[in-house]
């Protein structure tokens, strides 16, 4: 008896109309946080879930990050919003900056 | 110690030795220097210090209305009746999330305090800094209890 052939599914590709090249993209700016000897893992990784509002696998992604290359970019954004993000790691007792992408 | 789920608050259980050490390491919040905060230590250096400035100003603000709910709080503990003795803290979800906020803060606080260490167990303690080291351990012992039942469905 032959076994029967799963069909094959194709994932959908559809090319993102809106996306533009990185030198036409408005200026941004990273936020980056940086690696030290005392806040705990897993308090790095909470704070991360509620800051991004991100997953606990992503938010743990980063945090090892951080851990073993010594910094995280963890996001782009505008000055205003990167601003934002960067008091509220600080709040959080975290060492992050922002620079200019 | 110990962190009890009931539907959407979170009691810490503390035997009366754990409370009354928690109630000495929270008198020391806050405890980061305004200052150790960057924001930005690449930037043009004229914008960094207004910005920089602006940064503290905000941190010293958030930390003054941090530190008046940290003692309604701790004005409204009741002592415990039942329980054997054990003091029983009662937090929402983001009452929870400021108390490790807090915790953080006394704790990096008090590993400035101690030089910075990469290793604090490694650092010679001495009339000066006893109280540094103690504050560090208890905080980090609390926030991972925390943490940790955080993350514990049940």
């Amino acid at each position: 008896m032959m076994a029967t052939a799963a069909p094959m599914v194709l994932p959908d590709i559809e090319r993102e109309q809106d996306s533009k090249p990185r030198d036409e993209l408005e200026p941004g700016y990273l936020v980056i946080c940086w690696d030290d000897p005392v806040n705990l893992m897993d308090y790095v990784t909470h704070v991360f879930q509620r800051v991004f509002r991100w997953t606990k696998p992503k938010a743990e992604y980063h945090m090892l990050q951080v851990h073993e290359q010594g910094r995280s970019v963890l996001t782009r954004e505008s000055m205003e919003r990167a601003e934002h993000y960067v008091h509220q790691l600080h709040q959080y007792g975290l060492k992050a900056t922002m620079e200019r992408d | 110690m110990k962190l009890v789920r009931n539907q959407a608050r979170f009691i810490l259980e503390l035997a009366g030795r754990e409370y009354r050490l928690l109630r000495e390491v929270l008198r020391l919040y806050p405890r980061i220097p305004p200052g150790y905060h960057q924001l930005n230590p690449t930037g043009d250096p004229a914008q960094t210090a207004a910005d920089q400035r602006l940064l503290e100003e905000a941190l010293r603000a958030q930390k003054e209305e941090s530190r008046r709910q940290l003692d309604a709080w701790l004005k409204e503990i009741q002592p415990p009746r039942h329980h054997a003795g054990v003091w029983r803290l009662d937090f929402s979800e983001a009452e929870l999330d400021w108390f490790l906020q807090v915790l953080n803060d006394v704790r990096v606080g008090s590993w400035l305090r101690l030089g910075a260490p990469a290793d604090p167990h490694a650092v010679e303690l001495n009339q000066g800094n006893w109280e540094d080291f103690v504050a560090l351990e208890f905080c980090g012992y609390t926030q991972s209890v925390l943490l940790g039942s955080l993350d514990d469905p049940s």
